[in-house]
């Protein structure tokens, strides 16, 4: 009976983490999103990474980590910074970068399923608009194409440039990506 | 605010020129071309069929020309041939940036023109007696009521293909694309111009200096220099600067192994430099005959050997398939809430039972 009572407490336990987990996360995304400098005007004129498609995302830094922007889910109430590179110390902090680049349509962001990052991209429906905004205030419209399941193994499927925007998270037991597939929304 | 807009008319006309009667010929062995013929150029600036009067077009001469297997091939020549430039392979883009990257280096260093023609009443400059090759025409703004037009550089090739590409055209006619723009105020009037740079050496890019110089050139004069690199983003932007003025921009020291091309999109001139692989080395000479061997001598004697060396551990094998890449794990751990949750009440169960069984 005790060892019931000791299982029974782990498991407790570890929905606790999970929660405070969750709730770490999302606080410091709101942090970081405060902390982010407004985009300047869009500037007169063809922007730069219209002529320069090739060029690096420019980045801010806070607190020691750089970002390139910040991704809008409307249909989630979901606003989050967007690290530059990826790393597990950077996934517990805000959604970061897998691959590409806004400026060449082939944009990976890979986030953690806590409910306050990816955890509810699974419910996004065909159409529902998702907008990334980058450091210097371009802000780029896409709509969900499709929601995809892939195999942690499938990074070239994952990384290949057929959709402008591509989101993805674990689903529930971690053995499979939950991806979001998104094209340009055209005006 | 001023607007300016881009006046298409009849630019298209000089893009292809270029590219039908200069470069797009591949297929056919052309005619040799006949250098002693004299060739003519017939600049139009006007619009809407109404020329512009009195205005200055100058002429360079940029390079040779010759007609090749593989179309037509060009050379930069005197003054030009100084300059680090791609002048083979052009697409319409590429020409266009050439014409703004000659005319830009040509006025900041004061490059004479061959000659020097204005327009006549019917908005024609007529240059005549011009040897075969690749020429780079400019000419001055023209202000009429309160527009202001800025002839764009333009580049042609004497002579040029027919339409059949059967043979070569010695008198051609073009006409120049132009900016317009309205008439600045006195003096109040300001514009921004911003620089942009980009590198287009994947096959070279251990050779990209650390940073390079521009020049902003007002009215060809070097009016300012800034340092583009890594730091600031490659690109710079200049404020306040007096509407009036034609401001260009050149590359200061363009780096060994590039070429530099300047076009100007908008507000922005964007500076490619473009890696130039190096040429690859001449065949080397077939060597000598080697000589007769001589006699060998005797076998030395031999040493007595060393101890072998300490044979290193091999190193531990990896995990199999370690090394294939897999997506970051980004979920919580959830998975062993219901096996624990579970497991702990069937244990606690079991237990209940036990007791109340042993209490019996």
């Amino acid at each position: 009976m005790t060892g019931g009572l000791l299982l029974l407490a782990a498991a407790l336990f570890l929905v606790g983490c999970n929660l405070w987990d969750d709730w770490r996360a999302g606080n410091l995304s709101e942090e970081i999103l405060a902390g982010m400098p407004d985009a300047p005007q869009t500037e007169e004129g063809i922007p730069d990474y219209v002529l320069n498609p090739g060029m690096q995302m420019p980045v801010v830094t806070i607190d020691g980590d750089d970002y390139i922007g910040t991704l809008e889910i409307p249909a989630l109430n979901l606003t989050l910074p967007v690290m530059s590179e990826w790393s597990y110390p950077g996934l517990k902090t805000a959604p970061c970068r897998y691959a590409g680049s806004a400026y060449r349509n082939n944009l990976v962001i890979a986030a953690h399923n806590y409910r306050s990052h990816f955890g509810g991209i699974g419910s996004l429906k065909a159409g529902e608009r998702v907008v990334f905004t980058d450091t210097e205030g371009n802000r780029f419209l896409y709509d969900v194409a499709e929601v995809q399941i892939l195999d942690p193994g499938d990074v070239a499927e994952m990384t290949s440039e057929e959709w402008d925007l591509t989101l993805f998270t674990c689903t529930p037991g971690g053995r499979t990506r939950l991806t979001v597939r998104c094209s340009e929304h055209i005006l | 605010m001023r607007m300016r807009r881009l006046c298409r008319k009849a630019a298209v006309l000089a893009v292809l020129f270029l590219l039908v009667f200069c470069t797009g010929v591949s297929s056919q062995a052309l005619e040799a071309i006949d250098t002693d013929r004299e060739a003519s150029l017939t600049v139009y600036f006007g619009r809407e069929n109404t020329g512009f009067f009195g205005v200055p077009f100058r002429i360079y001469r940029v390079a040779d020309v010759e007609a090749s297997a593989g179309g037509v091939d060009f050379t930069l020549t005197g003054d030009f041939a100084r300059y680090p430039v791609s002048v083979n392979g052009l697409d319409s883009s590429g020409w266009r940036a050439l014409a703004q990257t000659l005319d830009s280096y040509a006025v900041r260093d004061g490059l004479g023109p061959l000659r020097t023609v204005k327009t006549d009443s019917g908005g024609r400059a007529v240059f005549e007696d011009l040897t075969a090759g690749l020429y780079l025409v400019t000419g001055e703004r023209h202000i009429d009521g309160n527009s202001v037009f800025t002839p764009q550089p333009l580049l042609v090739c004497l002579p040029a293909l027919d339409e059949e590409e059967s043979g070569w055209i010695y008198d051609q006619e073009v006409s120049c694309k132009y900016e317009s723009g309205g008439r600045p105020g006195d003096g109040g009037d300001t514009v921004r111009r911003k620089v942009l740079k980009i590198w287009d050496d994947e096959e070279c890019s251990g050779n990209r200096p650390q940073e390079i110089t521009v020049q902003l050139l007002k009215d060809g004069e070097v009016y300012d220099t800034v340092t583009l690199s890594e730091e600031n983003g490659w690109k710079f932007t200049w404020e306040k600067l007096n509407a009036d003025a034609e401001w260009r921009v050149t590359e200061y020291r363009v780096p060994d192994g590039y070429t530099v091309s300047v076009q100007r999109e908008g507000i922005t001139f964007v500076i490619t430099n473009t890696c130039s692989p190096p040429d690859q080395p001449d065949s080397p000479d077939e060597p000598d005959e080697p000589g007769e061997p001589g006699e060998p001598g005797g076998p030395d004697e031999p040493g007595q050997p060393g101890s072998p060396d300490e044979p290193s551990h091999p190193e531990e094998p990896g995990e199999p398939g370690g090394g294939t890449p897999k997506l970051p794990q980004t979920g919580m751990l959830w998975w062993p809430v219901p096996l624990l949750a579970f497991g702990g009440l069937l244990l606690f169960l079991i237990g209940w039972e036990v007791n109340r069984h042993d209490e019996k």
